[in-house]
């Protein structure tokens, strides 16, 4: 795709929630992303677009303060941040239970989590359906239901900016649509929201922008222009 | 229990009035808690072989140390500790798979150590006992330095408990949480230096790993969570000192080999046990 957008912030009255300013990372003489520039506000919904291998997840790294730039400045407007990430890095063998794994996502952990800390925990299985597995090990759990302790870890703060990264990738239908209500709701309730996604079917939000990313931004701009540029580029 | 069992039981366990067996016993316990308290963060994370390279490196800090004092374990521990971190760094910044990083620290520690050996005199005995360990014959001091390590150790894994389980688990996503991670790494790097360089003087290099090994390997084929398999290894560790010691001096065998061969049968044994559960 190309440069289609040199505007790369909203606009409106409301406070900045992220503003990237020429960021570009390498890793040794692989450039994975140059000159990224671009901003969002808060209650925002940004979904991220890209093909394989275009720098969208190690943006998200960038956002979530995992990788350094190598050169610019993220400025990350947020003291209560939730993030998903696209891939997990633990061992399937690992001896560890769902509750175990939600809790490390709490503020304010102790040794043995607290009442208040379990009747959360609870909660949030409740929510997402899978109360029956709190004492579960991870290893024996199905990458839907894998998934869904994922996200709870991420939202167990109530953040009010929530990073993910293909969050839908391992679930059912059924599943994706009841995630999609949730994220839904949380954006309505003021929540800024950035999605990585390659599917942008079953977006939650019409009035969301969408960030054509590879290499650097080549698009950013709302639904309907997207659609609209992506199908005369078909044409092309 | 009968007059003549709890006799039985007597005679088995009396020789540990002796104070030297006691002394064994204090030093095997304190060492094996200690080991047991690193051994799901170390094995859970794919370092099960950092204190048998820790182990080989050691050996070449306490030949420094006999060369040029008496009390070896003032060169050894801080040898020891600058080889983790050195290990530490090669994994995190030189991009080396962690047990390439041991093995390289490790053999050129050793190929040093061996030099000296060669070219210093008198070493034979020391070295020797290096190898295989000597814990019948420990010092008060020494049983002193057990404890105290695994009460730093204890201490040390209670205080960053979670941040330990979230970086052991997931690494990436304790980094996003804000842990310290590299400051954690070096930290459990530089605590199992000083547990191998104090364990070789007593159990010997080449069996120093198992204690960090078994607990939570065998703990981790009955239990679901990490607490249990923490739990699990350290309650595991003390049974097999008690048994292994117990073992050795009926039935006259090297006391480190036979608290090893105590650990492998029970790994077997939970291992058994596991599938048996799982059948059913």
């Amino acid at each position: 795709m190309q440069d289609y957008s040199n505007k790369t912030s909203t606009t409106s009255n409301k406070p900045l929630a992220i503003e990237l300013s020429d960021v570009s990372v390498s890793f040794g003489k692989f450039c994975a992303l140059k000159n990224v520039s671009f901003s969002i506000n808060k209650g925002d919904f940004l979904y991220i677009v890209g093909p394989n291998g275009s720098g969208k997840t190690t943006l998200i790294k960038l956002m979530v303060g995992v990788i350094e730039p190598t050169l610019g400045k993220v400025h990350i407007n947020s003291d209560n941040l939730g993030y998903l990430p696209q891939k997990f890095n633990y061992s399937h063998q690992f001896p560890v239970t769902v509750r175990e794994v939600i809790y490390s996502g709490c503020k304010k952990q102790r040794i043995i989590a607290t009442k208040k800390s379990k009747a959360l925990i609870k909660t949030w299985l409740k929510k997402m359906e899978i109360e029956h597995l709190s004492e579960n090990s991870m290893a024996n759990l199905s990458g839907g239901e894998q998934q869904r302790v994922f996200l709870i870890r991420a939202l167990i703060n109530k953040p009010n900016l929530l990073i993910m990264d293909e969050p839908t990738s391992a679930l059912d239908p059924k599943f994706r649509r009841h995630f999609n209500e949730i994220i839904n709701r949380l954006s309505k309730e003021g929540v800024t929201i950035i999605y990585v996604t390659h599917d942008l079917h079953d977006r939650v939000d019409d009035n969301a922008k969408i960030m054509y990313v590879d290499q650097t931004v080549r698009f950013f701009g709302n639904f309907n222009d997207y659609a609209a540029r992506s199908r005369g580029e078909d044409n092309v | 229990m009968t007059m003549q069992q709890e006799v039985e039981v007597k005679i088995m366990f009396d020789f540990f009035t002796e104070q030297f067996m006691q002394y064994a016993l204090y030093l095997g316990l304190a060492l094996a808690v200690a080991a047991a308290f690193l051994s799901p963060y170390l094995v859970l994370s794919h370092q099960a072989m950092i204190a048998d390279g820790i182990a080989h490196i050691s050996f070449t800090g306490i030949s420094i140390g006999l060369l040029l004092s008496s009390q070896a374990l003032y060169f050894a521990i801080p040898f020891a500790i600058i080889a983790s971190i050195a290990i530490t760094i090669l994994t995190e910044k030189a991009n080396m798979q962690n047990d390439a990083s041991i093995s390289v620290v490790s053999a050129f520690a050793l190929a040093i150590g061996l030099i000296i050996v060669t070219v210093g005199d008198g070493f034979n005995r020391s070295i020797e006992s290096l190898l295989v360990g000597s814990i019948l014959t420990v010092s008060t001091s020494e049983v002193q330095l057990a404890i105290i390590l695994m009460v730093i150790t204890i201490v040390f894994v209670l205080a960053f408990y979670r941040p330990l389980l979230a970086m052991t688990y997931d690494p990436e996503y304790a980094k996003f949480s804000g842990v310290k991670t590299s400051l954690l790494k070096y930290s459990l790097a530089a605590l199992t230096a000083v547990f191998v360089v104090i364990g070789v003087k007593t159990v010997g290099i080449l069996l120093i790993s198992a204690y960090t090994i078994f607990p939570a390997l065998i703990s981790n084929q009955l239990v679901k969570s990490f607490k249990l398999t923490l739990v699990g290894g350290v309650v595991i560790a003390i049974f097999t000192i008690f048994i292994g010691i117990t073992l050795s001096y009926h039935l006259n065998l090297p006391t480190g080999s036979t608290i090893v061969v105590v650990y492998t049968i029970l790994l077997i044994g939970a291992y058994l046990l596991r599938r048996i559960l799982r059948r059913n």
